[in-house]
Parts: C-alpha cells; structure tokens; sequence
C-alpha cells in the first residue's frame, strides 16, 4: 500500500533527477548536482545519447513508415464520372468563333485597304479612314494598352485595321508585301511597285497578333519540303528491305545450288537496288540541304541523313557479290557428281537392306523419327600409371580406389556408389582367387 | 533399380524418365575401344591414345526425346592379360559394345568370340552391339561390310561400322542401343531425388500464382 501511494505521488519542485530530494532552489540544485552526481554525468550523458538515438530512430522510422504507405497505396477505384467533354466543347466553340470571327472581320477590312490603295500618302490616310474609322484622340490621354500619358515625344497613333489608339510601343508595322500575301498570294507581284514607297501598315499588337496567328495557322498544316523527301525515302527503303532483297536472296541461294540461269534476273535485282540506294542517299543529301531555321530541324535533317547512310550501308554494301558463271558450274559440277554418288550409295543401301534383318530396318526408321538427341558433358577419371601389380584384379582394384577418390571430388556420387560397388565385387573376387588359387581358368593361364 | 516415372516439366526441358544402365566395351586390343567411348563420352580424339589398364570408367548421359539414359560404361583393357576381369564387366551389364577394327581380320574374329561369351555367360537380354572401327581408313578395310553384317544378323546384333577419328556413327551406336534397351526396368536414385525437387517447384508455382 505504502510503495503503491508513494508511486502515485507527484513530486514538484527544483528535485534532483537522481537522488530526489527537493532543493527549493535552482542553484541548490545546481549545486548539488556539481557536487554529488558529478560522476553520474556521463550516465545522464549515455541516457541522453539513448534517448536521442531512440527519438532518431523512432523519426526516421516514421519517415519510412510514410513512404512504406505511400507505396502500399493500392489504386483508387474510378466512382461516379461526369464528362465535361460537352461544356469544354460549348466554352471552347465560343472562343473559337470569337477568334474566326476576329480574324476574318481583320482580314476582309484588310482586303478592303489594300484595295484600290492610293500611291500618295496623304490620299493613302483618307483612304484608311474612310475603310475603317479612326478613332478620336482627343480623349485619349494614355494608351489603353501599357497606359502610359500621350505626350509631344510619345505620340497617339491609330491602328490602320480597328481604328483604335495606340503609343508607337504597343504598334507594329506590317509590310505592304506581307499585306497583300496574307490577302492574295498572286497579288504581291503586281504591286511590287507601291510596296516600295509604301513600306506599310502601322497595326495595334492585337490586329498584328491576329494576322500572326493566322498565318501561323496556315503553316501548321502545311508540310515542309523534308516530309516529301522522307517520303519518297521510306518508299524506296520498304521496296528494297521487303521486296528485292527478298528475291535477290532467293535467286542467290537458286545461284549457289548452280543454277546458273538465274544469273541474268540476279543481275537485275542488284541492279535495282543499287540504284535505289542511291536515290535514297541523294534524297537524304537533299533533305540535308534544305534551309532549316530552327535547331531542332537541323538535328532532324542530320539524323535522317545519317540514318540512311547507315541504311544504305548496311543493305546494299551487305549484298554479297555475285558467283561468276565459272563457280556456277563448278557447283553444278559438285552437285551432279554428288547426286551421282548418293544414286549409287542409294542403291548399295537398296542391297544392304534387302539383307538386314527387318528389326534392324524398323530400328532406322525410328532412327529418323528421333528428333531430339542431346548429349551431356560425359565424366571420366584419370587412370593413375602408378597401379602396377603383377595381380590385374589388385591393379584394377587401385585404379577403381583412385576413381572413386576423382568422383567424390567431382561431387559424382552415382559413380561413387556404382565404383563402390565394383570395389567390393573386385574384393570378393580376390578372396576367391586367393582361397582357390589355380580354379579360376583366368588366374591359372597367366600366374 | 525400381524404374520410376517422373512426371514431366511443363516446360518440357528436362527430361521426365533417367534409365540407368551398365555398359561394356570389349574387343581386341588397339581395337578403339577407348578411343570410342572417349569420343562418345568426352568429344575428344587422341591419336596416340595409351593403351588402357585393367578397365576405365566413364559415364555419359543422352537425351531421347524426354527420356534421359546414363550409360556408365566399363571400358576394358583389351590385352590378354586382363581378360580375366572382363567377366565382371559385363556381368550385370545391360548392354556391350563388341569393337573390332575394320583393317584387321583377327579382330573381328575376336570379335565373334567375346560375342559368343557374351551371349553364354552374360546377363540373358544383353543388348550387344557390334562395332567395325576404324572407318576412317575404309581403303585398307579387311573385313568387308557385308560379312559383318550377316553375321551380325545371324546373331541378333546390332551393328554399325564407326570411326573415332571423324567421330562417324559413334553417337549413334550408342543412341541406337539406347533405343533398344528397355526402358522401365532401371532407374538411378537421381530421379527420386529430382522428382521431390520437382514437387516442390510445383507447389512454388501453385502458391504463386492462385494467390
């Protein structure tokens, strides 16, 4: 009862955290810890190294735990699924429209200045005018675009396609030339003439984004030069890998079995694919050569290259040469003189199976039907010289000793117990010999 | 001996069946006998090949299909000398090669002698297979196929002429004995031990994947 009310109270107060005992004040503490437990410091030291080196242990093992969990997570079922396809499409619409819309009102306004378009530049500004109306500056005290004041050195200027206001900073200038192409592709040429003292259009960066986009749009689909090329390679590339080389190789082994009439169409078929080859390569020289802007077309175009001249390399220089008509005969030659021999060994079989018996007959036929014939690594020990007796049991007995010496090393214990075996029938066969010395037939000749 | 059948792998790799079997080489000295099963047994040729003391010792394993026949064969000195220890050779054997060289009429004739002790003293059932060796050097040949072959006939052999050197019908013989020799009668402790392995690769296998 005494020990149990004692464990239940709580002490309070500066104690001591070894012999606790109550100082009442923190320097009396101090003090007598100095004095006392000096020696014990290293055990409260060893306590804390343990404690920090469990919390360390215990942290880091949370820290496993966590990712242990994080890889135990076990996919997510699919719940209920609503497509929004529907809403993307109806948001996506509008904005698509608005854009078309944008574009080809920008566009027919921009046909409609370019028509009929005055060579003097002060008939040109009411021209533009009349086309698209100019707004009014004088309200117009900051660019609605970066919002800085108009003042004598940043002046108002009127967008030529939405009449709006802009600084000289938030406008661009779009060339006459590139106007009349983005437009009419034919009308450029007829008016080089005024594209020259007329360089162009001052436009606010939104018309001048729009026309941009536009014709980035029109370059999207249209395909470079280097596809075509590539093309027309990958063609000659599939003719030549699933088509010729084919029948070359077929021909070829046709030659090579002397056949020599296949010599003319072999010719043909390399022929074929030499010159195909070289389309390629001059194809992927072509590509090579191209104007490429960006890097990344560069790399492209010197990997198409590289590849087909890898390509090339490796099936056109791998096709062997051709036998000459001379090697054609002389396997021909071979063959005939080999089917004349095999006629003949054919009918020397013919005579030798019409004396065997006809189990073994039966056992040939099995013979063929045997596929599968695999052998392994036999084992065999080395026979000691150093056996010699004048007794050849006592001789074979040492050699089977030794043998079984090399097959326990081998770890060959089926040979082991086989060899044993032997050993005793060898031993039996001695105490006979030695019991009845001269009625053993074998013994009696030779001692 | 007790022949058991282990149950095939699925993979069909190893084989299902080990047989077992004694095999006994005799004949005439410098016949090629150890020439033979050294061709056999090792892929090897010697064209100085010693001459062999009491008997040697080789083991090969072939694999028929799925059943995998280990010979352990006996490779007799042919000497006169040891021709004592030959009976217990082919005592207890299951099958013998009886080799005699081609150029050389004596040995045949040796030949036919080990034949008629064999078929008098050894293990009735015996499969005993007549070897002309020596094919290599067919032009100074002395005893004519037909000959061997007739007798070979007439005495229920099997026969094939061979060579060690070129290695001509040597695997063969020793399959077209392997053949011949019945299957469900021997089998060595190897194949318990590899059908327990066996078992336990299944129930692996069953654990694996029903889980």
């Amino acid at each position: 009862m005494t020990e149990a009310a004692e464990e239940n109270i709580v002490l309070e107060g500066f104690l001591c955290p070894i012999c606790k005992v109550d100082f009442g004040l923190d320097l009396k503490l101090f003090l007598h810890f100095q004095e006392v437990h000096s020696e014990d410091q290293d055990l409260v030291k060893s306590f804390k190294d343990l404690f920090g080196k469990a919390k360390e242990k215990i942290l880091k093992n949370d820290i496993g735990k966590k990712e242990d969990r994080h890889y135990v997570w076990e996919p997510q079922e699919i719940g209920e699924v609503n497509s929004h396809i529907q809403y993307f499409k109806h948001c996506r619409n509008k904005w698509v429209e608005h854009f078309v819309m944008e574009t080809n009102k920008t566009v027919v306004r921009l046909e409609k200045l370019l028509s009929n378009l005055p060579q003097d530049p002060n008939k040109r500004k009411t021209h533009e005018q009349t086309i698209v109306q100019w707004l009014d500056g004088t309200d117009v005290t900051r660019c609605p675009d970066c919002t800085k004041s108009f003042n004598i050195t940043r002046r108002q200027h009127h967008c030529r396609l939405c009449g709006s206001i802009v600084c000289h900073e938030c406008s661009c200038f779009l060339p006459l030339s590139k106007a009349y192409e983005t437009i009419n592709e034919t009308g450029k040429n007829q008016l080089s003439s005024i594209t020259q003292s007329s360089p162009s259009f001052r436009l606010c960066i939104h018309c001048g984004q729009v026309l941009e986009n536009r014709e980035q749009i029109k370059y999207r689909d249209h395909k470079p030069l280097m596809c075509d090329y590539y093309d027309k390679i990958i063609e000659c590339r599939n003719k030549i890998e699933n088509d010729l080389l084919i029948k070359f190789n077929q021909t070829y082994n046709l030659l090579k079995e002397g056949e020599s009439s296949y010599l003319t169409e072999a010719n043909k078929i390399r022929s074929d694919i030499v010159k195909l080859a070289e389309t390629i390569d001059a194809l992927s020289n072509r590509i090579m050569k191209l104007e490429n802007n960006t890097n990344s077309s560069k790399v492209t175009t010197k990997n198409i290259r590289l590849a087909m001249i890898q390509c090339v390399q490796s099936t056109v220089l791998a096709i062997p040469a051709l036998p000459s008509v001379k090697e054609i005969e002389e396997i021909a030659q071979k063959k005939r003189e080999a089917a004349e021999a095999r006629l003949r060994n054919g009918q020397d079989l013919n005579m030798d199976k019409s004396k065997i018996s006809p189990s073994v007959s039966k056992r040939h036929n099995i013979q063929k039907n045997e596929i599968k014939l695999r052998l392994e690594d036999g084992w065999s020990p080395v026979t000691n010289a150093n056996v010699n007796s004048d007794n050849p049991v006592v001789e074979q007995m040492n050699i089977i000793k030794n043998y079984i010496k090399q097959a326990k090393e081998a770890y060959r214990f089926d040979e082991v117990a086989s060899l044993e075996r032997n050993l005793q029938e060898l031993n039996e066969e001695y105490f006979k010999m030695q019991n009845n010395s001269g009625n053993m037939p074998g013994y009696s000749t030779k001692n | 001996m007790a022949n058991r059948a282990v149950p095939q792998r699925p993979n069909g790799q190893t084989p299902g069946k080990i047989c077992q079997f004694k095999l006994v080489l005799l004949g005439e000295s410098s016949v090629g006998k150890s020439s033979l099963v050294l061709r056999f047994v090792k892929g090897q040729f010697h064209e100085y090949q010693e001459s062999t003391i009491g008997a040697a010792f080789l083991t090969q394993t072939i694999h028929l299909n799925d059943v995998a026949v280990k010979f352990e064969i006996w490779d007799t000195a042919g000497q006169e000398r040891y021709h004592s220890l030959a009976p217990m050779y082919y005592r207890g054997a299951q099958a013998a090669i009886v080799v005699y060289d081609i150029t050389n009429q004596d040995t045949f004739e040796r030949a036919k002698n080990w034949v008629k002790e064999l078929q008098r003293q050894a293990t009735p059932g015996i499969v005993i297979a007549l070897a002309g060796n020596k094919l290599d050097l067919n032009t100074m040949r002395s005893v004519q196929t037909d000959e061997s072959q007739t007798y070979a006939y007439e005495n229920g052999l099997l026969f094939m002429e061979t060579s060690a050197k070129t290695s001509a019908n040597v695997t063969e013989i020793f399959k077209a004995i392997a053949e011949k020799l019945p299957k469900n009668e021997t089998t060595s402790t190897a194949g318990q031990g590899r059908r327990l392995v066996e078992s336990e690769g299944a129930n692996k296998s069953l654990s694996s994947c029903c889980k």
